[in-house]
């Protein structure tokens, strides 16, 4: 599985939503699913997935889907 | 996830004050609050989210003890739960309080805000819908819930109706009673031992009970104790500085009805005698002993309801629910 599909799969897990609405727009507070508490959910299994650390202030960037995925496209691969 | 939020007392008195300041809450109470040293505690006060060298965020604490006959535990309530712009700062509250759960163990929330009731649940180890419920004795046509509703909708068209007594002035207690201004010396042996059964319930000392609503400088407040050393009894009683609505607490041990039932009396001839429109308790669903005396002496529910919620970092903790709930919980006693 691609980086990129891992994400979608993640991102749709926490939210608990359907991969098919996974798309580069999908942004924070834009569904009632990504929420404060599910963000921050997101970046604790995005932490996990990509064996990284993510403090607050990177927290409150990765409020879309394109911006968590340029983060994960960042990080070393594992 | 590393976050870098800071324990209050980590932080600059003047950067917690101008934070709380924005959310609207007045410097008297806010150095009340937070910087009273008549506030004796051993416990953090709550955790910020320090950003650019200024509090962005806090989730509030009021260390407080609960106590069983299973034991006592350390705890604290939860208060001011404020993110500074949040809607460009996801998931600090969160953050927030993910970080007071896992520091301080075990928090409980009584009652709380829309983000309270959006987040705190999924938080929670236990929640208790409807856990608290509160009930009115209108003593005054300003006391009944349908004529504030109508006075609100045409101010002064009512003129002084709000004053027309609704009820004789009350007998005395058949116990000996005792009035004094302010939280009196004897209400610290009826926290002692007032009664702590099965269920876990708040304990306070007489010092927590002068701050919260002697010390805070909104409130005037007196004590109502049953003077028999066999059966304490005592109530609290207080307002917004020369307001027309009083609240109450009150403690007692269980084979103590009657005193109960006499201080609740007391209070209520007292606040009528000085013009009291009403007087409201709060009390626990399950707290057959406080609804009981308070159903007795006339008070009725009103439309308060709130829910109780536990968040421990042992999501197995054996404290599933409190009890003996009442206005001096949580920072209840000044909001009005």
């Amino acid at each position: 599985m691609s980086t990129d599909d891992r994400i979608v799969t993640l991102i749709a897990a926490t939210l608990g939503i359907p991969a098919e609405r996974v798309t580069d727009d999908l942004a924070f507070s834009e569904t009632a699913e990504w929420d404060s508490l599910n963000h921050v959910n997101l970046m604790v299994a995005l932490e996990k997935a990509l064996q990284t650390e993510i403090d607050e202030e990177r927290m409150i960037q990765l409020t879309s889907v394109r911006a968590i995925r340029d983060f994960a496209a960042e990080q070393p691969r594992s | 996830m590393r976050a870098s939020i800071q324990p209050v007392s980590a932080v600059p008195a003047n950067l917690l004050f101008e934070h709380l300041r924005q959310y609207g809450l007045p410097a008297e109470i806010i150095n009340w609050k937070y910087f009273d040293p008549g506030f004796r505690h051993s416990g953090e006060r709550g955790w910020v989210w320090l950003k650019e060298d200024k509090v962005k965020g806090l989730i509030g604490l009021l260390p407080f003890t609960l106590a069983s006959t299973a034991g006592r535990a350390a705890c604290a309530w939860t208060c001011d739960w404020f993110v500074a712009d949040a809607a460009r700062n996801p998931g600090i509250g969160a953050l927030l309080l993910k970080e007071a759960i896992e520091q301080e163990g075990l928090l409980v929330t009584l009652g709380g805000n829309e983000a309270t009731a959006r987040m705190v649940p999924r938080m929670a180890a236990h929640a208790v819908d409807a856990a608290a419920v509160g009930l009115t004795l209108p003593l005054r046509l300003g006391g009944l819930q349908a004529y504030r509703a109508l006075a609100a909708r045409a101010p002064g068209a009512f003129g002084s109706l709000s004053k027309m007594p609704l009820r004789p002035r009350g007998g005395r207690p058949n116990v000996g009673v005792r009035t004094e201004a302010g939280i009196a010396p004897p209400l610290a042996e009826v926290l002692e031992s007032a009664t702590r059964g099965a269920a876990w319930s708040p304990v306070y000392d007489f010092d927590y009970v002068r701050w919260q609503l002697e010390r805070c400088p909104v409130l005037e407040s007196f004590t109502v104790y049953v003077d028999d050393r066999s059966a304490p009894a005592a109530a609290v009683v207080w307002r917004p500085k020369r307001g027309a609505h009083w609240r109450m607490a009150f403690w007692a041990i269980d084979t103590g009805a009657e005193h109960c039932g006499a201080v609740i009396d007391e209070a209520v001839n007292r606040v009528y005698a000085l013009g009291a429109e009403s007087l409201s308790a709060l009390a626990g669903r399950g707290d057959t002993v406080s609804l009981g005396c308070l159903r007795a002496a006339g008070f009725r529910e009103n439309a308060l309801s709130l829910p109780l919620y536990v968040l421990a970092r042992d999501r197995n903790t054996p404290i599933e629910r409190v009890s003996g709930l009442g206005y001096a919980d949580s920072d209840l006693g000044y909001r009005f």
